[in-house]
């Protein structure tokens, strides 16, 4: 028996963020809350979240589970909810549905299949050395990714003298944000470092973060990005690109 | 077509996982046949634009193709040059059988007998010169390499395998390649996942499978060598075969030093064992080209843009993946 009570457009917030790195999710749900790792298909980046259960409005659960969605169909469930309406998850695994109901003006019940999804359970969390750790606002880096969209498919994150730079170089041009440790959140800097990332994985990713997103970054390793959406805390891994 | 080995030959089921970060030399045309075969609509009929051209192959190489790049796999297609003669003889056979696959086909269809049609229309699969040619042009406009054979895609596709460290292994749904020399080849690659079965309501699993050569070769307690002198015995795309050998009493001949016997012309082996191939390839990956990829898929034959959206995506990941990106196995 699981069951749930959630505000939908925190869910949704979730989902959207769960979508943008893989199709079917692994959803663990044990006595302290929701959570999912998992790495996407190529093993480029790795989602580790936590929704702890007292983000839910109610929350209980009988015994340990794993329970597969599929995000995709999920998310147009979840586009289909009201900003101000609560959200109940509820599971019939007798029956393999996982019910999804609104409650608002009205009560509406989506019932999607709950799928067979392996969940990667002995997946640790990626180890690399990080030389800076850099707090930075979304909004902010949010932009840099979306300036860098226009000229180039990658980016160039680096740390150093006291900044934050954000750079991409493409065949139409270049573009390069500067960001002083003023108008950062934090900027830790052990030591100079720079990595260069696909620039859709980390579009997709920011795209739903409003908050502060914490970096870890060091010299042509993964990055990882801490950050809350909806009441979930996230983990977000990325491996970089490394020109040869 | 191909020599049939699967009687004698061990294979080992793999994941698809574990071919990340590989290249495979793909039979071009083996995969399109593949994908003709089993990418139809409910009622068993080939998918087609509304004018009435085929969009099966298309269909399939294109999600199948993504599918694979998305597990940071590098399919390189080779497509197959001129035949030597001595398949020609062959290929004329095989237009015969096409010939009765067709007019069967036909009755079935006015007779209602749904099944039967759809066994004999799947037998009748023909390739044209211009779906050859759109499905290179989706390659390239996909930023997929394909290579062009001198002679026989499956001899260059395992020729490629042997000398360049990138290609892991030949994929095809043939043995033929094993006899080329290709030191891996893996079957179902293109084709994994659930598949309807032709003319049932039944769904069965097609799961990737591997030969490593040198295994097989250690296994049967013979070279490379007695392996082709096997395919002779039982027939080949070159030769009818003896009457009445199987896999099983030709592995027996040859092992016995008996091949000889059966006056197969000798130099029938060397057309496996020193094909006609060209050293002189190269492949890399470009991001795709996607204005002319919808206006090729979904303007020109009415893919679904929705799909064809999303998939546009994981192809740009995929090949993005596939050039510079890194994984992150290496982290852990």
């Amino acid at each position: 028996m699981f069951e749930a009570k959630i505000e939908a457009k925190n869910w949704k917030n979730i989902i959207s963020v769960i979508g943008s790195i893989i199709e079917e999710a692994p959803l663990r749900i044990d006595k302290d809350g929701l959570t999912l790792r998992a790495m996407d298909p190529s093993h480029i980046s790795l989602i580790d979240l936590e929704v702890p259960k007292d983000q839910f409005i109610d929350f209980s659960v009988d015994s340990d589970r794993v329970i597969g969605i599929d995000v995709e169909e999920m998310s147009r469930v979840m586009s289909r909810g009201k900003p101000t309406d609560m959200m109940l998850i509820k599971a019939d695994e007798d029956n393999n549905k996982l019910f999804v109901t609104f409650i608002g003006e009205s009560r509406r019940r989506f019932g999607l299949p709950i799928i067979d999804t392996p969940e990667q359970s002995n997946l640790k969390l990626p180890d690399f050395p990080t030389n800076a750790i850099i707090g930075i606002d979304a909004s902010l880096f949010k932009d840099g990714i979306k300036d860098a969209s226009i000229v180039a498919d990658h980016i160039t994150l680096e740390a150093k003298n006291n900044s934050f730079i954000m750079r991409a170089e493409g065949d139409i041009g270049d573009i390069e944000t500067k960001i002083e440790k003023s108008s950062l959140v934090e900027l830790k800097l052990e030591e100079e470092c720079k990595s260069t990332f696909n620039l859709s994985y980390l579009a997709d990713v920011s795209s739903s973060i409003n908050g502060p997103i914490t970096l870890e970054l060091g010299n042509d390793s993964p990055i990882l990005m801490n950050f809350e959406i909806g009441g979930a805390t996230i983990k977000f891994v990325l491996a970089p690109r490394i020109e040869r | 077509m191909g020599v049939d080995l699967k009687d004698i030959i061990a294979k080992n089921e793999i994941e698809l996982a574990k071919l990340n970060g590989k290249a495979i030399s793909v039979d071009a045309l083996n995969a399109l046949y593949q994908f003709l075969a089993i990418i139809r609509q409910r009622d068993g009929e080939l998918l087609k634009d509304s004018t009435g051209r085929t969009t099966s192959h298309l269909s399939g190489l294109f999600y199948r193709t993504i599918n694979l790049l998305e597990l940071g796999i590098r399919p390189v297609y080779i497509y197959d040059g001129r035949p030597p003669q001595e398949k020609i003889d062959t290929l004329r056979q095989r237009q015969e059988i096409k010939d009765s696959a067709k007019k069967k086909a036909i009755r079935a269809k006015v007779e209602g007998r749904e099944k039967d049609y759809v066994k004999f229309s799947q037998q009748v699969l023909h390739f044209s010169d211009e779906m050859l040619k759109e499905s290179k042009e989706l390659l390239r406009l996909m930023g997929v390499p394909f290579i062009d054979a001198p002679s026989e895609a499956e001899a260059q596709a395992s020729h490629m395998c042997s000398m360049d460290p990138r290609v892991y292994a030949v994929a095809s749904q043939d043995y033929d390649s094993l006899l080329f020399g290709a030191p891996v080849l893996v079957r179902n690659v293109t084709i994994t996942g659930r598949r309807k079965m032709p003319g049932k309501n039944v769904y069965r699993e097609v799961v990737p499978e591997s030969i490593v050569l040198a295994e097989a070769l250690a296994a049967l307690g013979i070279g490379r060598e007695g392996l082709v002198e096997i395919g002779l015995l039982i027939g080949t795309d070159y030769n009818e075969g003896i009457k009445g050998i199987g896999p099983k009493s030709a592995l027996e001949i040859v092992k016995a030093d008996r091949f000889d016997e059966y006056g197969i012309e000798e130099r029938l082996k060397d057309l496996f064992l020193k094909p006609d191939v060209s050293d002189n390839f190269s492949f890399s990956f470009k991001l795709p080209d996607e204005d002319a990829l919808y206006s090729f898929l979904c303007d020109e034959r009415e893919f679904s843009r929705l799909r064809v959206e999303r998939a546009m995506d994981r192809l740009k990941k995929g090949i993005e993946g596939v050039t510079r990106q890194e994984t992150l196995d290496q982290w852990f």
